[in-house]
């Protein structure tokens, strides 16, 4: 382990030197924020070859790295800011530690966007949205963080710089490690910097709630969804909890999003207001549910496959009680529950008879699945960080 | 190279008929769809079940035998050639094993031509949205193991876009489950990671591939652009307009020109430089705002004239063109280089002039026909291969090509995939310790490299980095 008087003119030094906060930012370990990618080369080479790190970006999610249990953690909010952008080439090139937001800002300008929002809001870096590949609404249609992901760059465990893609948005060439490194929660390594591919904001961007009557007719009612002339860009389920928690009517709700041309738009949503209990909403919406998340409480996913998701939704609802927050993404089959850990319990019952999956979040999922699988998972693991250096605990099958 | 009585062996699991060893069978095999390279396979076996495939997998390995997986062999990088090994042709592996109409899914075996797919689900009003311009005849195993693209991808996404989960045999016989139908599943995105594999990491036994619902209009355009420039230009207007065609597709004059003089005459004007055809689909209100707008950035970048199909033939004719382009090009001349690479779209009429200005300077005819919307190039150049001076510019040609798309900020293929054709580029695309990894991920899957050995990967940059400890730690 590294110690915090270490000798030189290291990143480590600098940031401590610079950064009050980072100083009284807390836990034992010794705490680097390089600012520069040789920096955190330099970090990783230096130290002893069993030292342990915890992985950090803007920190919003503490309560997935409070998990770890590593000898120093590895702050990336300082290696940040926009290296490209071409609006014609519809690709940005960003360091790992770019928030979100400040993505959303310099695109808007431009008329484009990064589709990707991520529960939690986009007060996260880039680099831990493609780390943890967390997504919301938009990547039933518009897609998974993985497919926004044209080119990274990586620091191993061992401090060797590799990248995966490039920059241009078709590209097959080699083995896919951009894929591999999305979603691996930084314990294939560090991701440093990443191309993304851009959308054009849609020309208007309009939005309703469809009340939930009962849970009754889901089925039929998403079925009629997808006969829309336009298809939407979200369509998300919230129980009366949560729909009470981002200011509409305390009921249950299918959330409806749409984009493109004002002609398109006008069109569908006047399809989509003729369902009972139907009523137009701001879009403002979108990112106020997005922000609901508190750190702390517990998100668990379920899914299943998409056409069982009503039982699966009136299963998970039911189990809850009014403290409760669920939501669903129905093209996915995914039913979220924010809920403490022992309602969680309550929730889980419930969902063994829907035969659903689960995917506990920020525990840093293991890697599941039959023995074979899981075999393959841990080899992969092995390959990348033989010593579990990097997120120690997170993504191994030991754990579930 | 193989040890004796495996053809015997072989025979047991799928009978003799299937197994093939006699050099006037195995000719078929020894080249794919970019007959430029030749390997003799030892022996080629073709199982005629998944059951069967799986038990000829672990034959292979517990005789310690390498082997390629192939389905149609239109591969276009030389990557389903068994070089004294054996070849598992998969072809025979053609069952639609379930249509999920209510989720939108199929589960297939990997023998299924892909336009078979989209033939079946017709009814349904689906069909399957990667369409490789050999969907006639190439294979869903094979997109999968190539990560294969097509016009429709530049709004739809090319193929890991659209496979829910495969069903793997991995060389040392286990299977295993990759993605899931049932939502998400944990763990690292191996799925992901295995499409775009080339028969290096496993044998796709069957592929739960999405199925899309077809759009309710369509509208298919050309515009005619008197320069190359002009039509680059207006792609990078169209796109920059904030519109995603379905489809975005450029051809140059020599390939109008070869196009036209063939059965697949599509009514392109053959005095253009350059056409780019184009395709809008979604909700029909609006549709035709979009076609005036798509047809707006054509006139004001130059066009000389922009034509919307008015029937479902006119447009089948305008596509059947642009689909069969190679095979069109494939009539003018003994020989054909199709290449396949990608640069940032702006770049475009920059690069497409230094490629004019190539085949200019080596006096070989280059003849553009590609997906102009990705900014993914089909630099193809026909030529008489008896002719050792011709072959030699040519050759040079492409180099100089290649090496012009990576100084772009380009990459060597976008679709086509490595195989063995474009081995040589990769060291200068990726650092040794970028190769090492890719070697890493390699390894997890098949440690003993028989699955398609000497392919994607040059085989060196491995080696060095299995012997550096520093490395490794
Ligand atoms: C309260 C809250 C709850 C959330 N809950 C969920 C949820 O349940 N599901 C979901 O999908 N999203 C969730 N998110 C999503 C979250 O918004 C995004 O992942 C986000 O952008 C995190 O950014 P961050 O920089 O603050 O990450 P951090 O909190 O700093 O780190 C998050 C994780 O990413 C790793 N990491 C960070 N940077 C890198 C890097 N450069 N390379 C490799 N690994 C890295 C960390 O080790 C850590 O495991 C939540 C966010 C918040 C604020
Ligand atoms: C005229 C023409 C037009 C083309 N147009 C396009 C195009 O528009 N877009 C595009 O992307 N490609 C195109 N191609 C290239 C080619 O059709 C694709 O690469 C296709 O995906 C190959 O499929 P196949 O079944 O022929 O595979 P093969 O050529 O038999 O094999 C290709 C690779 O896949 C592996 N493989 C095959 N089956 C399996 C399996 N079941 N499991 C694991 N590995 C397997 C092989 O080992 C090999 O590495 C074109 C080819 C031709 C000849």
């Amino acid at each position: 382990m590294r110690d915090s008087a270490g000798s030189g003119d290291t990143a480590m030094t600098h940031a401590r030197r610079r950064d009050p906060i980072l100083e009284s930012g807390g836990g034992p370990e010794v705490r680097h924020a390089p600012s520069t990618e040789a920096e955190l080369v330099d970090i990783l080479r230096e130290s002893a070859p069993h030292t342990t790190f915890r992985i950090r970006g803007a920190g919003t999610w503490t309560s997935v790295t409070e998990r770890i249990c590593a000898d120093a953690t590895l702050d990336l909010s300082r290696l940040r800011g926009i290296t490209a952008y071409v609006p014609g080439d519809l690709t940005l090139t960003a360091r790992a530690g770019t928030l979100l937001s400040e993505i959303a800002e310099v695109t808007r300008a431009n008329g484009q966007w990064l589709p990707l929002d991520p529960w939690g809001g986009s007060t996260g870096t880039l680099g831990a949205t493609l780390a943890t590949a967390s997504a919301g609404p938009l990547a039933a249609t518009i897609g998974l963080p993985r497919d926004a992901a044209l080119g990274l760059t990586i620091v191993d465990a061992a401090g060797i710089r590799t990248t995966a893609g490039g920059r241009v948005v078709k590209n097959v060439a080699g083995f896919d490690l951009v894929r591999l490194q999305v979603g691996a929660w930084g314990t294939l390594g560090i991701l440093t910097e990443a191309t993304v591919r851009l959308r054009p904001l849609p020309a208007v961007d309009r939005s309703c709630a469809i009340q939930l009557l009962e849970n009754a007719g889901l089925a039929e009612l998403i079925t009629s969804l997808r006969q829309l002339t336009l298809g939407p860009l979200a369509l998300e389920a919230v129980n009366s909890t949560l729909a009470a928690t981002i200011g509409l009517p305390p009921a249950a709700m299918l959330l409806v999003r749409l984009g493109g041309s004002p002609r398109a738009v006008a069109q569908t949503l006047d399809q989509l207001l003729r369902h009972p209990g139907a009523h137009e909403i701001s879009s403002s919406i979108w990112p106020t549910l997005a922000a609901t998340e508190s750190d702390g409480a517990a998100g668990v996913r379920y899914s299943v496959r998409p056409s069982q998701w009503p039982s699966l939704w009136t299963a998970v609802v039911d189990a809850g009680d009014a403290t409760t927050r669920v939501h669903a993404t129905p093209s996915r089959g995914i039913v979220r529950v924010v809920a403490p850990a022992a309602l969680q319990d309550r929730v889980r019952q419930s969902t063994v008879s829907a035969g659903a999956m689960e995917i506990v979040e920020g525990a840093g999922p293991g890697v599941r699945g039959l023995p074979a699988l899981r075999a393959l998972g841990r080899r992969v693991r092995d390959a990348f960080d033989p010593h579990r250096r990097l997120n120690p605990g997170v993504m191994d099958d030991d754990r579930s | 190279m193989i040890p004796p009585g495996l053809d015997r062996e072989l025979a047991d699991v799928v009978g003799t008929r299937w197994v093939l060893t006699r050099p006037g069978e195995l000719l078929a095999y020894t080249s794919d769809g970019l007959p430029g390279y030749r390997h003799d396979p030892a022996l080629v076996v073709l199982p005629g079940t998944r059951d069967e495939a799986l038990a000829v997998v672990r034959l292979l390995a517990r005789r310690n035998v390498a082997f390629v997986p192939r389905g149609a062999g239109t591969g276009l990088s030389g990557g389903a050639l068994a070089d004294g090994t054996v070849v598992l042709g998969l072809n025979r592996l053609r069952r639609i094993l379930e249509i999920d109409v209510d989720n939108g899914w199929a589960v297939v075996e990997p023998g299924v031509v892909n336009a078979h797919l989209s033939r079946a689900v017709a009814a349904y009003g689906l069909h399957y949205a990667p369409d490789p311009s050999s969907q006639s005849a190439c294979t869903i195993g094979g997109n999968v193991a190539e990560n294969a693209g097509g016009p429709h991808c530049l709004k739809y996404g090319v193929t890991v876009n659209h496979v829910l989960a495969l069903t793997v045999a991995l060389a040392d016989g286990s299977v295993v489950t990759l993605g899931s139908t049932e939502g998400e599943v944990s763990g690292y995105d191996l799925l992901g990671a295995f499409v775009g594999s080339e028969g290096c990491f496993g044998v796709v036994l069957d592929a739960t591939v999405r199925l899309t619902i077809n759009p309710p209009a369509v509208r298919t355009m050309l515009a005619d652009f008197p320069t190359i420039d002009s039509a680059a230009r207006a792609t990078s207007a169209i796109i920059a307009a904030g519109l995603v065609p379905a489809a975005l597709e450029m051809m140059d004059q020599p390939t109008i020109q070869a196009v036209e003089a063939s059965i697949y005459a599509a009514g392109y004007p053959v005095d253009a430089a350059a056409v780019l055809l184009i395709e809008l689909d979604g909700a029909a209100a609006g549709l035709d705002d979009d076609v005036a707008r798509v047809a707006a950035a054509c006139r004001d970048g130059g066009a000389r004239d922009v034509r919307v199909a008015t029937t479902e033939a006119d447009r089948q004719r305008l596509w059947q063109g642009r689909k069969k382009a190679f095979g069109a090009m494939g009539r003018v001349s003994s020989h054909l280089v199709v290449q396949d690479a990608v640069i940032p779209r702006t770049r475009l009429p920059d690069v497409l002039a230094e490629i004019g200005r190539i085949g200019r300077e080596e006096g070989v005819t280059v003849c553009n026909v590609f997906h102009a919307g990705d900014g993914n190039l089909h630099p193809n150049i026909p030529y008489n291969g008896n002719d050792a001076g011709e072959t030699q510019r040519v050759e040079r040609a492409m180099v100089r090509i290649m090496e012009a798309c990576i100084a772009a900020g380009g990459s060597v293929t976008g679709e086509h995939g490595i195989g063995v054709d474009k081995l040589p580029y990769m060291p200068r695309l990726f650092s040794e310790a970028t190769l090492g990894s890719m070697c890493r991920l390699r390894d997890c899957f098949d440690p003993e490299r028989r699955m398609n050995p000497g392919k994607v990967v040059p085989v060196r940059s491995c080696r060095e980095w299995a012997m550096s400890p520093a490395a490794r730690r």
